[in-house]
Order: structure tokens, then sequence, then C-alpha cells
């Protein structure tokens, strides 16, 4: 039996001051996470006294140990996940500055199992004012 | 402990009062304040599940929330205060502060505050014995918090969980004037965690009769951390007294157990309770307590310091005393057994520069761990039996280490470890004294300006590494035949697990690597000050194959690269990728049980 993870991060970043008291950022990154469970081989066994699997049928409704190949399939995992934030503050003047943020993630979750379907978006726009003395 | 924290900065500042004059500012002093307060809106939007893409955001559940912040320092003479706070919503904020008294009374301190989503484990995979939906078959699964939820529906009802975050923490420093060298000081923390995560029922033959409950947590961590420093010049020492409380406020959970049914004579006969099991509980106990972590309290005795034999030689030490006592015990009726564990460890290190080029260091350190066995009372008194902790064990490990500078631009360094892991009980394991020897080299080379490598490998060998006796490969066994191979009436006869499915086991098994690999490797270039890039990578390798019908390998590679350029001052860029792969090749034995 293997089992084996694989996670590819891309990752990129950016910072730029065109003016005093004026920046911008941005920023993403991008993975890619996939686990699986391989060669698993369970022979069917007539002492389990069931139907053989077969391959278009996924449960047979048997006590047959075949029926534990499939865990191949139910063990997999397959994500990829999306990270991006850009923003930008302001200093107005010595005293008042203006920041916006936003936020933005994105999980696909391509094989589900136990946890259920765990893709989702989530995103938040933030601005505020600072006062400084 | 809040009340100890108040006694404390009473008699520090009582103490102090008579300085009072001389820490704040005079005329001719500087004073600076700084404060800073900000104030917004948070607009925020989720679609589909935000247990993963918001998994410590707790802005996912509003829309529109109002935030606050802000920043506060002042320096007055020989007093510096700071504070800072971020308030995202009821659920999500941090505060820290801190305060100098010309460094004769300190304070700092922090809370913070955050949700972590969970997930629901929706139980549709657990139809190993079951026939499919809409097939007149009852799928062996059920929601406690849902219970007219329709199983055979091939869906999980709707539910959240998830815990709230809190923890705020304080250290309180005093160095009297007329004391010089002492430092005396007191940390405080609190931790709590509150709210609901999901916990499982399973009853005889466990893997398809699961029930999922909704199990509340409220559950609160303290410790109290008094502690002493002296510095006498050559010696430094330290002294602390840790004593931790966890207290479970959570409801209790319960769960009624499926009939343990005798596998081979027959069905449940619910008017004369006949046919079985011997030793499980069950519905006719009625509802039993299950995942709830005990009370406990834990203090702990801390000593170090440092002597520095000379200019070039210094000689460190270390003590341990620790003492954790299970305070639900006797709530759930162990007797004889308060469940304590005692853990003492001791450590002695030397350090030396033999030369300006060469350090040398040697280190010990023995550790023993002693803890109570737990009675385990099962149905029938034939059945009750003892069961030793499996923490009991004396640990050895001795370390010495190497650093040659061989030329002005590389640093070479060698070290040797070896560890002997001595446990007590764990019958079941192969070899309860498992002895652990290291081998390490690293070498820094700095070949220009612009250029450092670091690259180090790390063999590791284990002698009789952690493996379970006899886990795996029965020998076949027929029952219900007599001495001459016939059959006579079926299933005639008791056939104990530990006789018949453990006990004909033949083989080990392991994951625990004998021989292992490391191999690392660190570049940092520059060639130019408008760009820098990073490499590294890691390898590790470990085989198995001692005592085992089969060979364990694990392979771990993580490797990447960053690179940030600076075209004009103004603009920086970096990317990065890394990549993470690991391969593990063993055996999967499953135990399979019908009835």
């Amino acid at each position: 039996m293997d089992y084996t993870s694989d996670v590819h991060t891309f990752m990129a970043s950016a910072n730029y001051n065109p003016l005093p008291g004026l920046s911008f950022n941005a920023g993403a990154s991008y993975s890619i996470a996939d686990s699986k469970i391989q060669n698993v081989d369970f022979a069917s066994d007539p002492h389990t006294d069931g139907d053989r699997l077969d391959t278009d049928t996924k449960w047979v409704g048997t006590y047959d140990v075949a029926n534990n190949n499939e865990m191949e399939s139910f063990s997999k995992l397959d994500y990829t996940v999306w990270d991006i934030n850009v923003g930008a503050s302001y200093a107005i003047n010595d005293y008042v500055g203006i920041t916006v943020n936003y936020l933005y993630t994105d999980v696909d979750d391509q094989d589900p199992y136990v946890y259920g379907d765990e893709s989702g978006q989530y995103q938040s726009l933030m601005t505020y004012l600072t006062f400084r003395f | 402990m809040k009340k100890y924290i108040a006694i404390f900065v009473i008699f520090a500042l009582a103490v102090f009062l008579p300085f009072g004059n001389a820490a704040w500012a005079d005329e001719d002093s500087e004073q600076s304040i700084h404060v800073e307060l900000s104030g917004g809106v948070s607009i925020n939007g989720n679609n589909d599940s935000p247990n993963k893409a918001a998994e410590y955001r707790s802005l996912s559940d509003e829309d529109t929330v109002g935030i606050y912040g802000g920043s506060v320092d002042v320096r007055s003479g020989k007093i510096e205060f700071g504070a800072e706070g971020r308030h995202i919503d009821t659920v999500d904020q941090d505060y820290s502060g801190h305060l100098d008294v010309d460094r004769i009374f300190e304070l700092h301190g922090g809370y913070q505050e955050f949700l972590h989503r969970l997930g629901q484990d929706e139980l549709l995979h657990i139809q190993a014995t079951s026939a499919a939906p809409g097939m007149a078959a009852q799928l062996w699964h059920s929601y406690e918090y849902a219970p007219d939820f329709d199983v055979n529906s091939n869906e999980a009802p709707n539910k959240d969980f998830g815990v709230n975050y809190e923890k705020y923490d304080a250290t309180t420093v005093l160095r009297l004037p007329m004391v010089p060298g002492v430092k005396v000081g007191v940390h405080y923390r609190y931790e709590n965690r509150e709210g609901y995560q999901q916990a499982m029922g399973m009853s005889k033959c466990g893997s398809c009769h699961v029930v999922a409950h909704d199990k509340d947590i409220d559950e609160t961590t303290q410790d109290y951390k008094p502690f002493v420093e002296v510095n006498l010049g050559q010696l430094s020492m330290e002294y602390s007294f840790l004593y931790r409380t966890f207290d479970n406020h959570s409801d209790h959970l319960n769960h009624l157990y499926d009939p343990a049914v005798h596998p081979f004579t027959g069905t449940w006969d619910p008017i004369t309770n006949d046919k079985y099991g011997g030793v499980n509980y069950d519905y006719r106990d009625g509802p039993l307590e299950l995942s709830r972590n005990p009370e406990a309290t834990k203090t702990v005795h801390h000593v170090k310091g440092k002597y520095d034999i000379s200019k070039n030689q210094s000689v460190s030490f270390g003590y341990i005393h620790s003492f954790a006592e299970n305070q639900s015990a006797d709530e759930y009726g162990i007797e004889g057994h308060e469940l304590d564990t005692t853990y003492d460890a001791g450590m002695l290190s030397w350090t030396a520069n033999l030369t300006r080029d060469l350090l040398v260091s040697l280190n010990g350190r023995y550790q023993f761990i002693d803890s109570d066995s737990a009675d385990i009372d099962l149905k029938g008194d034939s059945n009750d039996w003892t069961r030793d902790s499996d923490e009991e064990r004396n640990i050895a490990n001795v370390r010495a280490d190497v650093r040659y500078r061989l030329l002005r631009n590389l640093t070479l360094r060698g070290g040797y470890e070896y560890e002997s892991d001595d446990r007590k009980n764990q019958e079941f394991i192969v070899d309860r004294d498992i002895k652990t020897h290291k081998f390490k080299t690293k070498a820094k080379w700095r070949p220009s300006s612009g250029l450092s490598v670091t690259a180090g490998y790390k063999f590791t060998f284990r002698d009789d590494p952690y493996a379970l006796e006899d886990a795996a490969y029965p020998t076949h066994i027929e029952l219900c035949v007599d001495d001459e191979g016939n059959e006579p009436v079926p299933h005639v006869g008791t056939y104990p697990y530990g006789e018949y499915v453990y006990g004909t086991r033949t083989h080990n098994m392991s994951t625990d690597p004998e021989f292992e690999h490391e191999a690392k490797m660190k570049a940092n270039w520059s060639p130019m000050d408008m760009l820098f890039v990073s490499v590294y990578t890691r390898y590790v390798h470990g085989v198995n194959n001692e005592d085992l019908e089969y060979k364990y390998k694990d392979d771990l590679l993580d490797s990447g690269i960053d690179v940030t350029v600076t075209p004009i001052n103004k603009l920086s860029m970096t990317l990065g990728y890394n990549y993470l792969r690991n391969n593990m090749d063993s055996e999967f034995y499953i135990p399979y049980y019908h009835g």
C-alpha cells in the first residue's frame, strides 16, 4: 500500500510606494494539494460469503472483503486554494490617513469525502480612517 | 490570579513610590505621546461552506460590521507605556500593552480571541455492510442532534460546529535597585475554549453502528507562575513554580449503546434478554458518558542556571519536577489509583571555545516518567484487569557537538547523539528499550559577498525500532471442528478473541524507520542590490524491515525558491514556489469482524 501527498504552492506579492504617504500592496497564493492511497488489493474471499465486487456497482451489500478496495477513492483528497489580497493606504495629511483592503479566498474541494464538500468562497472589503495625534 | 497580580503590583508600587520623584519627568526630560485611532467598516460575503475558506474568520457570518483599532505610546522620563488593539467583531479581537517604569517595574500582557470553525463528519461513507439507499435497508449511522433526519437520503443534516478561543496573559517583573542582579516576577495565563464539536458514540461492531453527537465545549486552563532570576556575575540562576489547572464546565454527554448481541447465538430477545455478549456495556446499563476531558492539575518546579567557568567555558544545568493529577478520577469511581503522573528530568551541559576557531559542547539529559495504572471494570468479575500506563519510561540522552571555522568563510559542524528510551510497560511491542543513534554534519560557506550556502546531512539508526509484536498475518484455524477434523454442531463452544483472533497473529508491524537519511541545503544569492534569490531543499528517506514481513519506506521532499526584485526604490516584488511530496509505502492490515 502506497500513501502519497503532493502539494504545489505558488506565491506572488508586490509593494509599491509611488509617493510619500501613498502605498499599494498586493499578494496572491495558489495551492494544489492532493493525497491518495494506491495499490490497495483485497481479493474476494469466499469465507465472507458474498458476491464478488463488480467494477460498475459501488456496493453490493455484502460482507465481501473486496469492498475494502473502495478505500482508494474514499481516501483521496484533492484541494485547490486561492488566496488574494489587495490593499492601499494614503496619508491625507500628518494626522489623517485612509486604508482599503480587499481579501478573497476560494477553496475548491474536488474529491469530497468524510466532511462533505468543503468548497467555499469568502471575501471582505475593509476600509477605515486613521487619526494620529 | 488577577487578585494576585493586583497585590503584586500594589506591593511593587509601595516599594517604588519612595523613588517616584526620580522616575517622573522633570522639566528637562524628553516626553512624547503618540495616539492612533482607527474606525471603519468591513463588508463581507461568502458562498457555500465557510469551514475551510473562512476557517479562522468570524466575519464570514456577518454582511457588514464596524471595525475599530488604535494604539497609544507614551514616553515620559523613565516611564514607557504602550498599548494597541484591534476589534473586528465580538469573537475576533486582540489587544496588547506594556508598561516600564525605569526598568524597575515592568508589566506586559495581551488578550486574543478568535473563532475556529470545525467540520461535520457526515458519516455517509459508512456503508460497509448495509444495502444501498432505496433498497429498504437501514444505514447504521444516525445523528443525535437530528433525530428525525432521514439517514437513507444520502445527505447529512446542516450543522455548524466551531470553538471560540480566548486567551489573556500578563507578566509582571520587579527589579529592585537595592538588590541588583535579582529579578522577581509572576506570569499568569488564562485560556478558554467554548463552543460545540462533533463526538462519536460507537456501539459493538463500531465501524457501522455510529451515532454523531454535538458535544458542548467549555474548558478553561489557567497558569500561575511566579519566578525569580538571580545574576551573580559568573553564576546566573532562575527558579520558577508553575501551578496549572484545567477545569471542564462542559455539559456532560451521554450515549445509549446498542444491544451487545452475541454473534453466534442469534438475535436479541427483548423479553428474556437472552443471547447477549458477555463483557460489553449496552442500553441495559442506561445512558453512559462519553468523550469528556478529565479535569486536572499540574505543578512544575523548574530550576536552571549557567556558570561561566572562564571567558571561554561555561556550564549550564537544569532540573524539572512535575506532578500532574487527574481530578476527575473520584467522580468516575476510579478507586485505588488517582491516575497521577510524575516527571523528573535533569540536564547538564558544558560548552567551551577551545581555540578561536573551535567550539565544543557536551550535553546530557535524564528523564523519569512514573504514571499510575488504571483498573478496567468489565461485566463479570473474571474480565476485570489493570491497564498499566504506556507513559512510564526512563529516557537517557547524551550529545556531543563540534563547530570548527576551517576558513574565514567556511564553518563546519558535526555532532553525535545517543538516546535510550526504556519503556516500563507496553508489553505488546517487540523491544521496550529503543536505542537511537544520530550523526550530524553541517557546513556553512560564503564563497562571495553575495552568496551563502548551508548544507547538512543527518543519519539516524534505531536499534529495535518501535514495532507491534505479532500484529498481523494470522494463521488459519478451522473452528467448529473436532480433533479429527469433523464438523459437529456448528458454533459449539466459545472462541475468545484473545486466543482465536489476536492470538493467531504471527508477524510484526511498524511505521518507525530503522535507518533514516536527511539531507538539507539552502542557498541565498544576491548578485546585485535589486535582486535576492533563496533556494532550499530537504529530503528525508526512512526504511525499516527489521523483523517485518514487508519493507516500510517513507520519503519526504520539501523544496522551493523565492525571488525578490526591487527594480526601483518604490517597488518590490516577490515570487515564490514550494513543492512538498510525501510518499509512504507500507502494509495495511484490517481486522475484519462479522457479528
